[in-house]
């Protein structure tokens, strides 16, 4: 049985683009600007990370003075909007933008040029938040920006307006990266490939395009409103403007931490299938679990509001709970998936087994908040701090380096030491259960967020050392991965075309793959399910 | 095909999404009857649902009858230097908010510039040919063959 | 105190069912862990299949009860918080950059201080009788969070929110602020004294006031 191709273009070597930054920068290649979206927002996780080691190192004694109260605001402000606008989402979005393509047998993405205007609009959104960072008297208010604090007259200077427009500049760049990436999946599909043939992470990103798209314009309106604060403050005297400023944001921020989520799930998906040697378990419940889980994402937004006595408490109750079944499901397929596998222990894979009880953590926390009644208490305590910080770092960047150990020899021709990763790996387990267990007992106790020092007697002094030390912990474990790149870039050990058995698409072409990602050396092969090259394989011991 | 993916189309996905939002919606409205007129919690969700139905219209409208999606032929993108140039003009006008409305107005420069480049590309545009599928591919001339002068 | 006693309940419950959870998928990746063991051990292939929908629809059924479960013991638990918010005895707490400021209404009587490395300033409450406090702010959006208590209400300018508070038994609670409102956020701290309702007649007495009778 031959392999079927498809129309691919025939790349002529004059067709190859030229190495050299001119081509990198201005490149219409999905490949390279998604590197680029992820180089980039991998720089910025090092620099945010620097900032929280800063801010650990100032709360691991009460009374410091390492940081300032203003500086210590600035740095908090930093590390939030940083991380979250222009670190975890444009690694989420910049996978898609790499892998979705090749994923589907496309030869490229949707409207590249605007996928192209999408990075750039990301990299000044990031150059004015940092901008507004080192600012003196910069911004200040935290990553959510409440009026009236964020208006000129409780916060003056440059600082809080370069903040929002970086906030909106970033934003408006992942709307368009989302945008592209979303038609790529719906329009450009290789013959033969349906949508219920799409690989898990494809589905993963069409949904978190979908949220980019419903929930991020209520972002880019709610940085509107904070620039009218600044030019116009005494527009937040009436308390209208306050709550539909909270209303608007957090009708960004909540889907913003699924947008934050949900590629990362996908990679632990495709890692675990990859390395249990199977298809992934459960694909249909999963596909339609996570239509359930985003649509439910956008429905849960007041539950950062429960304390503000003008919502309805008892709906965002009701919703923020209900996600437990759709995130049940994906639990489903995850250990459906290691049951009757073969496992194979690469650092890929350990990334993904950790999540799943890392990332349980904070979901689990974040049903205990979705109660009001415990919410009243917990709100705004290191509580919630633990909550998200599990989700997201235990949980969404471990998810992240089991994409990145997975896809880094397809994407760029080379395989990093496995030593290395698994120190990697061992080192930033240990790192992030010592500094973010203790967030929750420090919250239950009174602890409240945003606190440049705390009192003495206040019995906050043991656990905030500890988590300090973890939080060390984790920076050493990021020398390790630095040194991992450079020593791996060195080396130059050449990956192969599909150096795990992979499953799926992308492991057909080379590594890295050709301009138009399929070239006749390489054509897209029939496609029969969501597992291709496993099909083939299974095939082809059946026949032979 | 199975029946699920012989029906799912891509309108359909889309399409199936918002009305999972609807249903929501729905429930949000049923817990704030008592309330006097739509709150912006409604009308906020409310119009993020309409966006969706409003992708899920314009994928329906974009469908191909072919199941070909390459067949089209790929359109060489010439001129990608006009997104940096709207990218930077767009940043620049941000930058009045800290800075002061002198800003924008430098904005005009390169704004109009990425205008230019975007109207020079859609004119020029080149084609890449695909092979036949059915045959054994061959490269085919080109209607306009890229320069190695690529124009930024 | 209904906060404590609602918080309590509900959170010894939820998360004893959440570390139950936990468990669960723990022991089920042990399992799975052992399970590869072995069929490495066999030189047997990975299993072939790919799907268990009689399983997965039961899973999602009992999922959908335990939410249910969890959905009514939050409403339950977040219905007994909010008694008749009309109590006859009503304080207005209003935060400030950067205190907070308590005047007991219908008397001429306000306690305000300095926070921040000065003296705190005590919102003091008669114990075993209902209070309403009105909770406002004149500048940014602060909260009003007393541990404790398990319970916080957020400080709006240009809007009140009400809630009725009953402390069962004399004692002092340290408050903060748990709303971000600029510099000095962290040291807005206060406390809540309950004493004897003789003693508190004489607090408002001593501070100008006429008294609860």
């Amino acid at each position: 049985m031959t392999a079927r191709t498809t129309p691919v273009p025939y790349a002529s070597p004059a067709d190859e683009e030229r190495d050299g930054w001119p081509q990198w920068l201005l490149s219409t290649d999905h490949k390279r600007i998604g590197l680029l979206t992820i180089g980039t927002a991998l720089i910025l996780f090092f620099f945010n990370g620097g900032i929280a080691l800063t801010m650990r190192a100032q709360l691991a004694q009460p009374g410091q003075d390492i940081l300032s109260p203003q500086s210590y605001l600035q740095f908090m402000t930093m590390h939030g909007t940083g991380m979250i606008a222009v670190t975890i989402t444009p690694l989420a979005l910049g996978l898609g933008v790499y892998l979705v393509p090749l994923q589907i047998g496309a030869p490229r993405i949707a409207a590249p040029r605007a996928t192209l205007l999408g990075y750039w609009l990301y990299v000044a959104g990031a150059i004015m938040l940092i901008w507004g960072f080192l600012t003196p008297e910069g911004a200040s208010t935290g990553w959510w920006g409440y009026t009236p604090l964020s208006n000129s007259i409780y916060t003056q200077g440059p600082g809080q307006s370069l903040w929002a427009a970086g906030f909106f500049l970033a934003g408006a760049g992942m709307v368009l990266q989302g945008g592209t990436t979303l038609w790529t999946i719906l329009r450009l599909r290789a013959p033969g490939v349906t949508l219920m043939r799409i690989p898990v992470f494809a589905w993963a990103q069409l949904v978190t395009c979908l949220m980019v798209f419903a929930a991020f314009p209520a972002l880019l309106a709610a940085m509107v409103l904070v620039s009218v604060g600044r030019i116009d403050p005494h527009l937040f005297t009436s308390n209208a403007w306050n709550i539909g400023y909270e209303n608007l944001f957090w009708f960004y921020g909540h889907p913003v931490v699924y947008v934050m989520f949900f590629p990362f799930v996908g990679c632990v998906a495709e890692a675990l299938a990859t390395f249990s040697g199977r298809r992934f378990f459960g694909y249909q419940g999963t596909v339609l679990s996570l239509l359930a889980f985003a649509a439910g994402s956008m429905a849960v937004w007041g539950h950062h509001l429960f304390a503000s006595g003008q919502e309805i408490n008892d709906y965002f109750s009701l919703t923020s709970i209900l996600l437990t079944i759709p995130a049940g499901v994906e639990y489903f397929g995850f250990l459906g998936t290691l049951f009757g596998g073969r496992l194979r222990y690469t650092t890929s894979m350990l990334f993904a087994l950790a999540f799943i009880p890392q990332f349980l953590v904070g979901g689990l926390t974040g049903i205990l908040v979705g109660n009001p009644t415990i919410d009243y208490h917990v709100n705004n305590s290191y509580f919630v701090l633990g909550h998200f910080h599990y989700t997201l770092m235990a949980g969404s960047v471990f998810g992240f380096f089991a994409g990145f150990y997975l896809w880094f020899p397809k994407a760029t021709g080379l395989m990093l030491r496995e030593r290395l990763g698994r120190l990697h790996f061992v080192l930033m387990v240990i790192g992030v259960n010592i500094a973010f267990i203790p967030f929750f007992i420090l919250g239950y106790d009174g602890m409240p967020r945003w606190m440049a020092t705390y009192p003495a007697g206040a019995g906050f002094t043991t656990l905030s050392l500890i988590s300090s030390i973890g939080a060390g912990i984790i920076g050493l474990s990021m020398m390790i991965f630095a040194y991992n790149l450079w020593i791996s870039a060195r080396l130059k050990v050449p990956a192969p075309a599909d150096p795990w058995q992979g499953q799926t698409l992308e492991w057909v072409t080379s590594s890295p793959p050709p301009r138009y990602n399929f070239d006749l050396a390489h054509p897209v092969p029939r496609v029969r399910s969501y597992a291709p090259l496993l099909d083939l394989r299974e095939n082809a011991r059946k026949s032979g | 095909m199975s029946p699920v993916e012989r029906r799912l189309s891509a309108a359909a996905v889309v399409a199936i999404w918002g009305i999972f939002n609807a249903a929501l919606i729905a429930i949000l409205i049923g817990f704030t009857a008592v309330r006097s007129g739509p709150g912006l919690d409604i009308v906020l969700y409310a119009a993020s649902a309409a966006l969706v139905f409003a992708v899920a219209v314009a994928v329906w409208l974009t469908r191909r009858r072919d199941h070909q999606p390459l067949a089209r032929g790929l359109r060489l993108s010439s001129r990608p230097a006009a997104a940096l140039l709207l990218a930077v003009g767009v940043a620049l006008i941000w930058l009045g908010l800290p800075f002061g409305a002198w800003l924008p107005m430098v904005a005009v420069v390169p704004l109009v510039a990425a205008l230019v480049m975007e109207i020079a590309a859609r004119r020029s545009s080149s084609r890449l040919s695909i092979p036949n599928r059915t045959s054994t591919p061959q490269p085919q001339p080109r209607e306009s063959r890229p320069t190695s002068k690529r124009s930024w | 105190m209904p906060f404590q006693s609602a918080f309590h309940q509900l959170f010894t419950q939820d998360a004893t069912i959440a570390a139950a959870v936990f468990l669960l998928v723990v022991m089920a990746m042990i399992g799975a862990f052992l399970l590869s063991r072995r069929r490495r051990k066999r030189g047997q292939d990975p299993s072939r299949r790919d799907k268990a929908d009689r399983l997965e629809t039961g899973y999602v059924l009992a999922l959908a009860g335990i939410v249910g479960f969890l959905v009514y013991s939050s409403f339950a638990a977040n219905a007994r918080e909010f008694p008749d918010p009309h109590a006859p005895l009503r304080v207005q707490v209003t935060g400030y950059q950067w205190c907070w400021r308590f005047h007991y209404q219908g008397q001429p009587v306000t306690v305000d201080a300095q926070c921040n490395g000065g003296p705190l300033p005590t919102l003091v409450l008669p114990a075993g009788r209902p209070v309403e406090l009105d909770v406002t702010s004149v500048d940014v959006v602060h909260a009003f969070w007393v541990p404790d208590l398990r319970f916080k209400m957020n400080a709006y300018p240009g809007h009140v929110n009400s809630f009725t508070l009953t402390l069962t038994h004399p004692g002092r609670w340290i408050g903060r602020c748990a709303q971000l409102c600029g510099l000095y956020h962290y040291g807005m701290d206060f406390y809540v004294q309950a004493v004897s309702p003789a003693a508190f007649d004489r607090f408002l007495r001593s501070h100008g006031g006429t008294g609860t009778s």
